[in-house]
């Protein structure tokens, strides 16, 4: 008897509140974020065909987009399931609403204010744990990044580049970065050392003078409405002692075995012209017909070629 | 295999020698002599030889296809477009085969040991100078003129030289020496690619240039070789044994009593006695350069004029006409991989298979045959509409690729005998150059102009049967002229 006295109005309570909750979500989903009437809108609609979806989409500009998902429904077909919105894995807040099946399909709307980088990201629409489209909202990605370093030396000057694919949109304008430990510092092109040429899908940043301390990550950035979206290329500043040392290298081999072998031929040919020097006075000898110039010709002859 | 050729001891040693093939030494002298060419050793130090020409075919030949690695840093650093880059490859390659008379010319005036040394000194100072080079400009005089001359120096006289000391086994010893430029390729195309992304294309020129420097280290192996007379008989067949009778019958070539032959005649010349024609002045170039009169060589020059234009374009042009069939980029980059790999297998089997005695006749014959596989696989082409019909395209016409390439000095020294071996390879390379330069714009203008690559190859079919019927017909006459007497003995002048 007693308890029943103390539960009974914290269920009231509790059952007032879930009432109020239900009565909050009976309606027509209300948007999660309130639009700015200044910004374009964009309607995308998915229908999901089994289990999962991705969808990629690619912003240039600030806008009000809205997002809608289809789904057809398991075997079961419940007459009312809830469906939430989640972004980058996390809950959007005051999204989760009851959907009715609505001519055999459960359809879910989300709209949500895209204009900076925070707001671009990885949005789910979620049914009921079972069913999930996934939409990535993203500006247009610079694609052919180099992986391996550009190598340049102490004194020469570089050039950096990064390029935007062409079936990509140009960037309004190209931004260049330096990694400066803790942050990205953008590198001005007045100063002296550093040149940037600009020429809409394509950028260049020419540095003049290197030095030991240039080395490291060079960011380029392509600027659109939306956001800047980066690439990074590594720049490595050697010496001209690198190189040097398999030159020099192979040079020692070279003229040392350059050397070895026509020291060996000379010896080898002045060998041969003592040695036939003194059969051929034989020769003389034995053979008639033979000539008197022969034989002392040929040393001359024979050691002009070397 | 050195005391083979260069005997300490006198007269006994050399007596035995001189029942076998070896060289020995010539000595110039007033009277006439009825010599009888003595052959070359086909053997011994010609294996050196062999090396080295290998070495320098890797040197001239695979660094030259190595430079277009090189095109897309010099694109960004001097911001300049393929085309501008490109221009440094022709120029090589254009330098290389138009300097090849100038190669043999010092190679007979003074030995081919300084002319292969000289081209190696100048090759690597111009590859030395490309990698301090600040500008495209300078870029193409360094590397393109500068190097391509010191190539041309080196190419013309150790290929030349390979023929002077074999005979029975020429066209192996052609066949391994020319696979150089194959294995080469697939050596150092990774082995650059590793400099550039460790020193930048300048570090890898400046390595480069070093590893060029080898020529001179080859040319300094490149012994000269004198031919003396043999007595012996040879299963050899006639051709072959008649330009070992052909060298001698010039009364300035030095020559000895056939009687002393067998006495004083056994050591071997270590360092040869200059060039017959070296001693005479003005008699020499007409003695040198008669083969230029040779009908044989004039019907063998316009077939290699069509040959050369004909060849370059299938190399150029498969891999993107295999991309426009629909082929994928690395199915297409690998169908020239098997292109280059069967080049070398073709190159080193063919010449070991026209060595065998029963094909020796009929090399000439066995050369027309790959120049006409070549020019019909080269007609198929357009018919080929997949990977799996253009792999084996890829590996006949690679195959007879390799075979003609091995047996084109061969050929050459079988027309004009061995003595002027040396002159006729400078001519025919010099013929291979403008063909090469001009025949792939021609190639890319057709595919612009009826935009497909049809008539590519259509044209390089043509082109190589052409050579090989000029051949056919000039054979075929040859045939009727002289029908009393067997086919081989061919003296017009």
């Amino acid at each position: 008897m007693a308890l029943s006295m103390i539960y009974s109005p914290l269920l009231l309570l509790l059952v007032s509140c879930s009432r109020r909750v239900v009565s909050k979500t009976t309606g027509p989903t209300p948007a999660p974020l309130v639009p700015t009437s200044t910004l374009p809108t964009y309607v995308k609609s998915v229908v999901l065909k089994g289990e999962s979806h991705t969808e990629r989409l690619e912003l240039l500009n600030p806008v009000n987009l809205t997002l809608e998902c289809t789904w057809a429904g398991n075997q079961n077909k419940e007459p009312n399931i809830t469906g939430w919105w989640l972004k980058d894995g996390n809950d959007v807040p005051n999204s989760r609403v009851p959907v009715e099946l609505q001519n055999e399909q459960y359809n879910l709307r989300g709209v949500f204010s895209v204009n900076n980088d925070t707001t671009l990201g990885n949005y789910s629409c979620v049914f009921a744990n079972e069913a999930r489209i996934d939409f990535l909202l993203e500006a247009p990605q610079i694609g052919d990044v180099r992986e391996k370093p550009i190598v340049s030396y102490i004194g020469d000057s570089t050039v950096i580049t990064c390029k935007m694919d062409d079936t990509k949109p140009m960037p309004i304008t190209w931004n260049w970065f330096r990694d400066n430990g803790t942050e990205k510092e953008q590198i001005i092109a007045e100063s002296s050392r550093f040149e940037i040429k600009n020429d809409e899908r394509k950028t260049r940043l020419v540095v003049h003078d290197l030095t030991e301390e240039d080395s490291g990550l060079y960011y380029c950035g392509a600027v659109f409405a939306i956001s800047t979206p980066m690439s990074h290329v590594k720049l490595k500043v050697i010496t001209i002692m690198e190189p040097l040392k398999p030159f020099l290298a192979i040079l020692v081999e070279v003229v040392v075995l350059v050397a070895a072998i026509l020291l060996y031929e000379k010896t080898q040919s002045k060998k041969k012209a003592t040695a036939e020097n003194v059969p051929s006075a034989d020769q003389n000898n034995t053979v008639t017909q033979e000539e008197p110039n022969g034989p002392e010709g040929s040393p001359s002859t024979r050691q002009r070629k070397v | 295999m050195i005391e083979d050729q260069r005997p300490a001891s006198g007269d006994t040693g050399s007596r035995t020698r001189t029942k076998t093939k070896t060289r020995t030494r010539t000595k110039t002298s007033t009277s006439t002599r009825t010599s009888m060419a003595k052959c070359p050793p086909d053997g011994g130090w010609g294996w050196v030889i062999v090396g080295c020409c290998f070495m320098v075919t890797v040197c001239t030949r695979a660094v030259t296809r190595c430079f277009s690695i090189f095109f897309v840093e010099f694109q960004t650093h001097f911001e300049a477009d393929y085309a501008a880059t490109a221009w440094i490859h022709s120029l090589v390659d254009c330098t290389t085969m138009l300097c090849a008379p100038l190669g043999s010319l010092l190679m007979s005036r003074w030995s081919c040991r300084l002319s292969v040394i000289v081209g190696g000194l100048l090759s690597s100072c111009g590859l030395l100078i490309s990698s301090l080079s600040s500008s495209l400009e300078l870029l193409y005089f360094s590397m393109g003129i500068l190097t391509g001359l010191g190539f041309a120096l080196c190419y013309t006289p150790s290929i030349a030289l390979v023929g002077l000391y074999f005979r029975r086994k020429k066209a192996l010893a052609y066949g391994v020496a020319m696979s150089g430029s194959g294995i080469g390729t697939f050596v150092l195309a990774p082995a650059v690619q590793l400099l550039i992304d460790l020193y930048s294309w300048r570090g890898a020129l400046l390595v480069l240039s070093a590893f060029v420097g080898n020529l001179c280290v080859c040319g300094a192996l490149l012994r000269p070789v004198t031919l003396q007379e043999d007595t012996e008989e040879e299963e050899e067949p006639t051709e072959n044994k008649q330009y070992c009778d052909n060298n001698w019958k010039d009364p300035e070539l030095a020559e000895k009593p056939s009687s002393q032959s067998k006495d004083t005649w056994g050591k071997t010349s270590l360092l040869a006695p200059p060039h017959p024609e070296q001693t005479v002045s003005a008699p020499h170039w007409s003695s040198e350069y008669r083969f230029l009169l040779k009908k044989d060589f004039l019907s063998l020059s316009l077939s290699f004029l069509f040959l050369a234009g004909g060849c370059s374009l299938p190399f150029v042009y498969l891999v993107p006409f295999a991309l426009s069939v629909g082929v994928g980029p690395q199915s297409a980059a690998f169908l020239m991989s098997i292109l280059g790999v069967i080049d070398i297998v073709g190159n080193i089997t063919f010449g070991w298979l026209t060595d065998r005695p029963c094909l020796k006749p009929w090399r000439l014959g066995c050369y027309i045959i790959s120049i006409l596989m070549e020019g019909l696989c080269c007609l198929v082409v357009p018919l080929l509409h997949s990977f799996a019909l253009l792999v084996p395209f890829a590996i006949l016409y690679g195959y007879f690729d390799g075979a003609y390439v091995a047996l084109i000095p061969v050929v050459t020294s079988d027309v004009v005998g061995v003595e002027s071996l040396t002159a006729a390879l400078g001519l025919v390379y010099f013929l291979h150059s403008v063909p090469y330069l001009l025949s792939p714009p021609i190639g890319g203008w057709l595919v612009d102009v009826t935009g497909s690559y049809t008539p590519t190859f259509l044209l390089s079919g043509t082109s190589m049967l052409l050579s090989a019927s000029i051949l056919v017909i000039a054979a075929g006459i040859h045939r009727c002229r002289h029908k009393p007497r067997p086919l081989k003995t061919i003296n017009e002048n």
